[in-house]
């Protein structure tokens, strides 16, 4: 019989929540620097690394810290040594990243080649291992499956990834334009779109008070993208019926925030904003691959400032401080000054970020100027984030040694 | 019936007590909160003391598993209960704030627990103690 271990040590997905921002704060200054460059083209070498810098540095890391924590918490899955296993994943993802951003600014191929091992190196087993433990797993859940889903479609955005430094560094003779296209699909819908959905479907009525999702919906929705995906391996014309999961994830998501008993929350609306977004981005998407009626770097953009970074707002502004106040009551099991999470992480602070994240949504579409407004309301998002997630630790450090 | 489903329902209908019990704090409605608060806590406590009396004490015995998920399970009931009184000092000083802030965190304790409770811990009792659910309201 299998005995499921329910929890990771602390260290584990903080450390990845709390070097998230850091990347978001470079990836602001990147674009700060060269707006005109990366706003022109998807394809310039500054847009290339400044994509990777907030999709495998800024939403890599919060995925990768969400995943190991539900995965232990839905499946009861965990390492025998967590805390240095952790570790590993942490530095290896970071060497990655480093590496990738700075091959892609610079285009030196020796860069790009060291970021796809270590990528490769890290996230390859790690997936491997997951996918493994979640299958054998008691749990059966809806999440637990989707879980294992996302983890293969990271492990096929890798190695689409892999390929395409093997074509940009080595000449390999592969079709470049249909691996990019496939990468970014995977990487979207796939690995973030998969994982978001099976996330949510616990969380969403767990923090927010909303009935279940439909049974039949939740059991089909993950592993249908899955096979959709599969299917626009060969068949890239189905492009257009990526919508398809992304409505049925969001316009299910805003009947069940509407039935919310948590109707004060911010990460309520925060939720439905960044549905609205996924749905339009996914929507619209075909017809930026086809004929460039859409601007790609517009598209892109969105759905990391106006579909992620809302909906990660609203999970980390719970997420961690309560990982905190558990940790600091399995220290203090008494009383003791920390009574909630609240005194750690208030819910206005939830706002604030709520505000910025809103802000850089509504400007980024409209390119020029109000997109390098955007930018820098990325940079003061990532230096709030930062600011309170260093407070929030220090308050519960210092409630420990009263 | 399975006791997963017969417990999965005291589950939802005390997030919905707590979640009724936040609002009326929230709008300062001191009264309906201390009502729905005491019915919270009393169901609470209830399906606690069915878990910890009846069904978790059959399920070690059944699998001889005395140190694994059923104890992690008893040290969040600790951990819920002190933020249950919380709520009741809270609500004796009527602090609309501390009241929300230990509700919401009581919340994803429920939450975050019944999930273990719910995908693992009772598929197993489901299995290795199938006649607890005679036992079970």
């Amino acid at each position: 019989m299998i005995n499921p271990e329910f929890s990771l040590p602390l260290a584990v997905p903080l450390r990845f929540f709390r070097t998230a921002p850091l990347w978001l704060l470079l990836a602001g200054v990147l674009f700060l620097l060269e707006p005109s460059t990366v706003l022109s083209s998807r394809h310039a070498p500054e847009a290339l690394a400044l994509t990777h810098a907030l999709m495998l540095g800024f939403a890599g890391n919060i995925m990768l810290g969400a995943l190991l924590q539900v995965a232990a918490v839905v499946a009861g899955v965990r390492a025998a040594r967590a805390g240095l296993a952790g570790l590993m994943v942490w530095l290896g993802l970071q060497l990655g990243v480093a590496l990738l951003v700075a091959g892609l600014w610079f285009m030196q191929p020796l860069l790009l080649q060291g970021a796809a091992l270590s990528l490769s190196l890290t996230l390859l087993p790690l997936a491997g291992w997951l996918f493994v433990r979640l299958c054998r797993s008691p749990a059966c859940d809806p999440t637990s499956t989707g879980l294992a889903f996302s983890v293969l479609a990271l492990v096929t955005t890798v190695l689409l990834g892999s390929a395409l430094v093997l074509v940009l560094t080595r000449g390999a003779a592969l079709p470049f334009a249909a691996l990019l296209r496939q990468h970014v699909l995977w990487g979207s819908a796939g690995w973030a779109g998969m994982l978001l959905t099976s996330v949510a479907v616990t969380v969403v009525p767990m923090f927010l008070v909303t009935p279940p999702w439909p049974a039949k919906l939740v059991r089909l929705l993950v592993p249908g993208t899955f096979l959709l995906l599969l299917a626009m391996l060969c068949w890239p014309v189905l492009m257009p019926l990526l919508v398809l999961p992304a409505a049925a994830l969001v316009l299910p998501l805003w009947r069940l925030l509407q039935q919310s008993k948590r109707c004060v929350d911010p990460a309520r609306w925060l939720w439905a904003w960044g549905g609205l977004n996924l749905l339009l981005v996914f929507g619209l998407s075909p017809w930026q691959a086809e004929d460039g009626i859409l601007d790609a770097v517009v598209l892109g953009g969105q759905f990391l400032l106006g579909g992620l970074l809302p909906i990660f707002t609203a999970m980390l502004g719970k997420i961690i401080p309560f990982l905190l106040w558990l940790d600091y009551r399995r220290q203090r099991p008494l009383a003791g000054p920390l009574r909630h999470m609240g005194q750690l992480f208030p819910e206005r602070w939830l706002k604030y970020l709520g505000w910025l994240a809103l802000v850089a949504g509504l400007c980024w579409p409209w390119g020029g100027v109000a997109a390098t407004a955007a930018g820098g309301v990325l940079l003061v998002y990532a230096l709030l984030l930062l600011g309170m997630l260093r407070q929030a630790c220090c308050k519960a450090v210092a409630a420990l040694v009263v | 019936m399975t006791i997963t489903a017969v417990l999965q329902q005291q589950h939802r209908d005390c997030d919905s007590l707590l979640a009724s019990a936040e609002a009326a704090a929230r709008r300062r409605d001191w009264a309906a909160c201390a009502s729905v608060t005491q019915s919270f806590i009393s169901d609470t406590e209830a399906h606690f003391r069915l878990e910890e009396e009846s069904l978790f004490p059959a399920f070690e015995a059944a699998t001889g598993m005395s140190g694994g998920p059923t104890q992690v399970m008893r040290m969040e009931h600790a951990e819920a209960r002190s933020l249950m009184a919380g709520l009741g000092e809270a609500l004796a000083a009527r602090d609309a704030d501390d009241f929300a802030g230990c509700c919401e965190t009581l919340l994803i304790l429920l939450q975050q627990h019944n999930l273990k409770e719910e995908n693992i811990l009772y598929p197993m009792c489901d299995r290795t103690v199938p006649d607890c659910l005679q036992e079970l309201p």
